[in-house]
């Protein structure tokens, strides 16, 4: 009886950390690269994986630095970068449709839990100033606080950058919500220059109302207000160029995906098992990302961070062995 | 390893701390004082757009025959404005006309004085150059990101960036103009009694204009080779439409609104050489 029970705890012991190696192989000597986007979260989660996969795994895992358009582009024609670890799937809409129908690329999964936040906000302490200022169809009153240094007769609200699917949106919002007559749309030009225009207005305590979006360094630095919207409403034609009759609807929920291509996927299941399973709150990713620029850190020490400070997150992810040489290469 | 002299993360820290000072104190001065300018900026801009497009290249054909007497560069810069027109960036490019109009005239008021004081006074020169070698090759985005936070987007910062990198060739070549007119001949007007400011204007300048010339078209091109830039904080134009292609993953956008710069280049680069070969040709007439 003894015997049997330590020979099946044995044959147990061996069956599953035989299954563990499996899963905790990297499986492909082959390079893997992963875009370093150019924006905080999305360097962050690059840095992450990095680390998971060349130390946990064994993998060959590099980093390319990249931005939205450059890094689909490529994957589009190349099939490399391996790995998108954020990509915002309406932004590239026909891209993602393509890519998605030729089984080049695949959602592995979710790298923020709620998906990406979108909408209007204005910071805290212009909502403390002004309690009746709370959602959209409330803007149009408070056009003299947010005059436009161009045009002062009417209000200015800054939009996002030029070729992202929100630029669309707004213009089209900005009509349903008959913004149009009281405020002017402007478009700083890239996410530089919107956090400029921001911070700017922080520091000297000026009024603003700006279209921003999360997981992001800034909203967790800056306390903002997000003004309220209506619900969603699916069918409208708001994301149209050429829509002629636009609806008063929110932001669509923002979905953000790991994309990676499945060529990575056949060659290192292990792997594609873990990004499968990445996924963390908004709120957690904000805080880390305050965090890194608090104490200047650069994306692969928020990561070192991440790793050593969320341990119960990220554990969950990874086999144990895997998680055991992860903490040990840190 | 380089050996960690001081603690650079608190020496960048101060910097900030600086900046951050300079944007909360001064911020609000700074931005009212360019007030007027983006006033201006803006009035050249409507009044450009408020023109019907046959107007305006009516009046770009206008200037050219007028300096050429010939249809050649009249029918060519007209196709070409016409070209931009009929891809859809009208609008656009005269927003761009604009800026670079602005831009131009701005460093020309600011690079041909300094010029000038540059091939009179070697301390001016020993001081100036290595500005001017900054100026060309520190990326832009470093000092715009914090223009912005002191002017807020626009085109205002725009327009300063656009001058900074600009107005390096028409101050170079003012100088080398100057310095390049026959000392022969500034001895002689000198000994026919001339004073300092006779001497400049009547002998100096107009040897030296064909230089200044190349560097006034020199300058336009480097203006308009920044609209992408300025577009990446606010100032609109064909260099939006570069980034919304880019964006989008619209090679076609990106590439008709790339070409419609090149197009401006072109015309702007041949009426100011046709501007300058007449000058040149003017000057010789005078001689004989």
């Amino acid at each position: 009886m003894r015997i049997g029970l330590a020979l099946a705890a044995t044959l147990g012991l061996w069956l599953t950390s035989g299954d563990v190696v499996h899963a905790a192989d990297c499986g492909s000597a082959d390079e893997i690269s992963i875009t370093e986007l150019n924006w905080p979260s999305g360097a962050f989660f690059a840095n992450l994986h990095q680390i998971v996969l060349s130390k946990g795994y064994g993998c060959n895992a590099t980093l390319t630095p990249g931005d939205t358009a450059s890094s689909t582009a490529s994957m589009a024609a190349r099939g490399k970068p391996d790995i998108n670890p954020e990509l915002w799937v309406d932004n590239v809409k026909d891209f993602w449709a393509k890519v998605t129908a030729e089984k080049k690329v695949y959602a592995a999964g979710h790298p923020v839990i709620e998906g990406g936040i979108e909408g209007f906000f204005i910071p805290k302490y212009v909502a403390e100033a002004h309690p009746d200022l709370k959602s959209i169809t409330d803007l149009a009153k408070f056009k003299d606080l947010f005059p436009d240094p161009a045009d002062p007769s009417k209000g200015v609200l800054y939009t996002c950058q030029p070729g992202w699917s929100c630029e669309v949106l707004i213009a089209n919002m900005a009509k349903a919500f008959k913004l149009d007559s009281t405020f002017n749309l402007f478009s700083p030009g890239s996410s530089a220059a919107l956090d400029a225009t921001i911070v700017k207005a922080y520091q000297r305590k000026e009024p603003i109302v700006t279209y921003y979006w999360a997981p992001t360094p800034l909203l967790g630095k800056y306390p903002m207000v997000r003004l309220e919207m209506p619900p969603y409403v699916e069918g409208t034609c708001n994301n149209d160029k050429n829509c002629t009759s636009p609806k008063p609807s929110d932001f669509p929920p923002g979905k953000i995906v790991t994309a990676v291509s499945t060529a990575a996927k056949d060659k290192a299941p292990g792997p594609a098992k873990y990004l499968a399973a990445f996924t963390i709150k908004n709120q957690v990713v904000s805080q880390m990302l305050a965090w890194a620029d608090d104490n200047k850190a650069t994306p692969a020490d928020t990561a070192k961070q991440f790793l050593k400070t969320h341990e119960e997150i990220w554990t969950k992810w990874v086999p144990a062995d895997v998680a055991a040489r992860v903490k040990a290469g840190l | 390893m380089f050996p960690e002299l001081f603690d650079t993360r608190s020496f960048r820290e101060a910097i900030d701390r600086s900046a951050d000072w300079v944007v909360t104190n001064w911020g609000a001065t700074i931005e009212a004082a360019f007030s007027p300018l983006l006033r201006g900026l803006v009035l050249l801009e409507q009044g450009l757009l408020w023109l019907p497009w046959y107007v305006l290249i009516g009046a770009v054909c206008g200037i050219s025959f007028l300096i050429t007497r010939n249809v050649k560069l009249p029918l060519g810069v007209g196709i070409l404005l016409f070209l931009i027109g009929a891809v859809g960036f009208w609008d656009d490019c005269v927003r761009t006309i604009a800026l670079m109009l602005a831009a131009t005239l701005v460093s020309l008021a600011i690079g041909i004085p300094f010029g000038i004081a540059m091939s009179l006074s070697l301390t001016v020169r020993t001081i100036m150059r290595p500005l001017l070698d900054i100026m060309q090759t520190m990326p832009s985005f470093v000092y715009l990101i914090p223009a912005v936070m002191l002017l807020g987007p626009g085109k205002v910062p725009a327009l300063l960036a656009t001058v900074i990198y600009a107005v390096a060739p028409v101050m170079r070549l003012t100088d080398l103009g100057i310095r390049q007119v026959d000392p022969d001949v500034v001895e002689a007007v000198t000994s026919f009694g001339a004073g300092d400011w006779q001497k400049l204007i009547h002998a100096q300048l107009p040897l030296a204009l064909p230089t200044i010339m190349a560097g006034i078209n020199q300058t336009m091109m480097m203006a308009l080779s920044m609209v992408v830039i300025a577009s990446m904080i606010g100032a609109g134009g064909l260099g939006y439409q570069v980034l919304q292609g880019i964006g989008r993953l619209e090679v076609s956008r990106g590439l008709l609104a790339g070409l419609s710069i090149v197009a401006l280049a072109i015309v702007f680069d041949r009426i100011a050489q046709a501007y300058g070969r007449r000058m040149q040709t003017s000057l010789h007439m005078n001689d004989e």
